[in-house]
């Protein structure tokens, strides 16, 4: 069974004054399985957030049918939806998104404070996730001493917290200058090989899915090519 | 999510929140200040009020002649309205009635003169009101020692012409009141009458008739001190005249002790002797006859059938001012709790504009909790919870500042507002019931108006929400 499968999904945003709206995502159809590492590619606009946004069950208003793990997403309650997030799902997107006024340790440990089980020992947890992402000794320091680079390090390691088997990050290096977005790519690799993560990188920068070893191009919301490669 | 996990987010995130909340943290802690302040104010004139000036846990049942026609009987051969023991039984089976206390006033004229060495100088009362008690109801009240009981029959009865002839608890009365200046009748040494006096009285003397004549307050001294002070008690003449019947003559009172039962303006003196004295000075239907009855009720609100069964008994009620009393104080209490009501629901809506707020500038936050695992009703928690901590947080700040100004009022009226009939040392009483009433109000209003925003940031949208930065 496929870890993702999407059917015919379609996705169309109303617009004020457009009764048509505006068509994100056209019938697109794949499937993903455990362990890849890929790369969903396109320009501004082409359905590439849209898409990532419904694999990680944060849309569930759209057409056609999104499984993750074998679960209808369209058809989860809320509460079932959240659940799947946090057990299957980290995110990590361009803009951080890391709470201010927080240290480190507690930005790394917020996915914790939604688990229905209490998370054992969890500075162990934040200090382990911390040292994978190369970060040790930063965990009481506030987000905004931290360079671009780190903090996007920060929020991967949030993302690592639960240990969710599936990473979807919405163009992770694109706040980053090139050599910083190279090592946080590299950690991507690394998550992959080492750990056995799927990974689905959103990006615009055709560099990104260099490192990928399976490459979707959308264009206009429709799914213009899926293709392997091998990875550099 | 786990209460502990919500705890600690809330906490967290009101840290960072402090600014934010500031100014409608502050509006609610002294809308809840001035709520309980005055709440509490209201309680303690109450208690004053209706407890000490006004009890409503009482009525006082009187002939349905005026007690205009029972004072001046005094003076009058006419046979004194009055209230039969048939009655009084009666009375004491209706429900809701908890006890009854029958009184027999002295139904003649009478004066007195004494004080010393409680007060520097003898003073003269011109018209002394004394009312017979069963001695049961007041005993409790006296110490130990205090005999309570007519002394007829348990005096030396030893000739004299002065007290200094007498043994040390018994007095020279004489068979008539001796003029000034001429040598007393041949008297007979007799134990004084025992007479108790109310707190009310004291409080009357210390208040208005101390300062009034330059006498030191009794108040403080009188338990220590003034029990067992002995007066001169005229029977059957007082400065309107005498009485219908008998031979005036000169008998001695002695105070026995303060009691709450006892009568409020006057003495009281046990039931045999105002039986006994009525008979000699004004017959024998006075001596039968109670001229009122206090009603004890289990429960002030219990007046209503009270005073039908009274009626029933043709007596009336002699009206007290208790009810007036009490509704002006439940109206001043209610302007006064409905500005401070108005202050908290200002203050909650600024809470609500605040939430808003915050909730309008984190939506990219509330989408990354909504991706992190968080659900709607998660976000609705979180909101609630910070809303109701904050309601706590401020309105423990608030009573703390209410029990702050009522010490200091406390303070200030001691110092600044001259001595009264029934100063209160405490104005305030802040009940446990009124505190938890004030925290659930305070807590209650802040997560009420939280609740449209926390509505609100469950409803966000999070792919939407995190388009944005943080």
């Amino acid at each position: 069974m496929p870890l993702f499968e999407l059917t015919d999904v379609r996705k169309r945003y109303t617009l004020p004054g457009s009764p048509e709206g505006r068509v994100a995502l056209d019938g697109v159809s794949l499937t993903i399985d455990r362990g890849e590492l890929i790369a969903v590619h396109g320009t501004s606009g082409s359905g590439k957030s849209t898409l990532l946004n419904i694999l990680g069950a944060l849309d569930r208003d759209f057409q056609g049918q999104a499984r993750l793990d074998g679960q209808d997403l369209r058809a989860l309650s809320d509460a079932d939806a959240a659940q799947l997030r946090q057990r299957m799902l980290g995110f990590v997107f361009q803009a951080f998104h890391l709470i201010p006024g927080w240290t480190v340790r507690h930005n790394v440990a917020l996915p914790a404070s939604f688990s229905r089980e209490p998370l054992r020992d969890i500075d162990r947890r934040v200090d382990e996730v911390l040292a994978r992402v190369g970060l040790e000794g930063r965990a009481g320091d506030p987000p905004s001493t931290l360079s671009g680079g780190q903090r996007q390090r920060v929020a991967i390691a949030r993302a690592l917290l639960l240990k969710a088997p599936v990473l979807l990050c919405d163009e992770p290096t694109g706040s980053l200058d090139t050599a910083t977005g190279e090592t946080i790519l590299q950690l991507f690799r690394s998550l992959h090989r080492d750990e056995g993560l799927t990974v689905v990188l959103v990006t615009h920068e055709e560099r990104v899915t260099a490192i990928a070893s399976r490459v979707l191009r959308l264009e206009s919301g429709k799914l213009a090519s899926d293709a392997r490669q091998e990875a550099s | 999510m786990r209460p502990r996990a919500l705890a600690e987010l809330v906490a967290r995130d009101l840290q960072r929140s402090v600014r934010t909340f500031s100014v409608a943290a502050l509006g609610i802690a002294v809308g809840i200040a001035t709520l309980s302040f005055f709440l509490a104010l209201s309680q303690g004139l109450k208690e004053v009020v209706l407890g000490r000036i006004f009890p409503n846990d009482r009525v006082e049942v009187i002939p349905p002649e005026s007690s205009v026609g029972a004072a001046l009987s005094i003076f009058t051969r006419a046979r004194p309205p009055g209230i039969t023991a048939e009655q009084v039984e009666a009375l004491r089976r209706v429900p809701g009635v908890r006890d009854v206390l029958p009184k027999m006033r002295l139904a003649f004229p009478s004066s007195g003169r004494g004080g010393r060495p409680l007060l520097p100088r003898d003073i003269g009362v011109a018209e002394l009101l004394a009312d017979g008690v069963d001695p049961s109801l007041v005993r409790p009240d006296l110490s130990s020692g205090a005999r309570f009981e007519d002394p007829e029959g348990r005096s030396s009865r030893r000739p004299c012409a002065a007290d200094a002839e007498c043994p040390a608890d018994e007095r020279c009365d004489f068979p008539s009141i001796p003029r000034a200046g001429q040598p007393p009748p041949p008297g007979l040494c007799q134990a004084p009458i025992p007479v108790v006096v109310s707190p009310y009285l004291i409080e009357v003397f210390d208040g208005a008739i101390a300062p009034a004549h330059g006498l030191p307050r009794i108040g403080r001294l009188l338990a220590g001190r003034a029990e067992g002070m002995v007066f001169e008690w005229d029977l059957g003449r007082a400065g309107l005249g005498n009485a219908a019947q008998g031979t005036p003559r000169r008998t001695h009172g002695v105070l026995v002790g303060v009691s709450p039962r006892a009568v409020e303006l006057g003495l009281t003196v046990p039931l045999p002797v105002a039986r006994r004295l009525n008979r000699e000075y004004a017959g024998d239907d006075a001596a039968a006859l109670y001229s009122s009855a206090v009603v004890f009720l289990e429960d002030p609100a219990r007046m209503t059938d009270v005073s039908f069964a009274v009626r029933d008994q043709r007596l009336a009620i002699r009206a007290s001012g208790a009810e007036q009393m009490g509704l002006l104080i439940k109206v001043l209490t209610l302007i006064l709790l409905f500005t401070s009501v108005v202050a908290v629901v200002i203050a909650a809506l600024n809470i609500a504009h605040a939430f808003g707020r915050l909730i309008a500038e984190r939506r990219g936050e509330l989408g990354l909790l909504r991706a992190l695992g968080a659900s709607q009703r998660d976000l609705q928690a979180l909101v609630l919870v910070q809303a109701a901590s904050l309601g706590l947080v401020s309105t423990l700040a608030g009573l703390g500042l209410a029990r702050l100004a009522a010490f200091a009022c406390d303070r200030l009226a001691a110092g600044g507002l001259p001595a009264f009939p029934f100063k209160p040392e405490h104005w305030f009483v802040f009940s446990l019931r009124d505190v938890l009433g004030a925290v659930l109000f305070g807590v209650g209003a802040c997560v009420l108006s939280a609740l449209a925003p926390a509505w609100r940031a469950s409803r966000v949208e999070p792919a939407e929400a995190l388009s944005s930065g943080v």
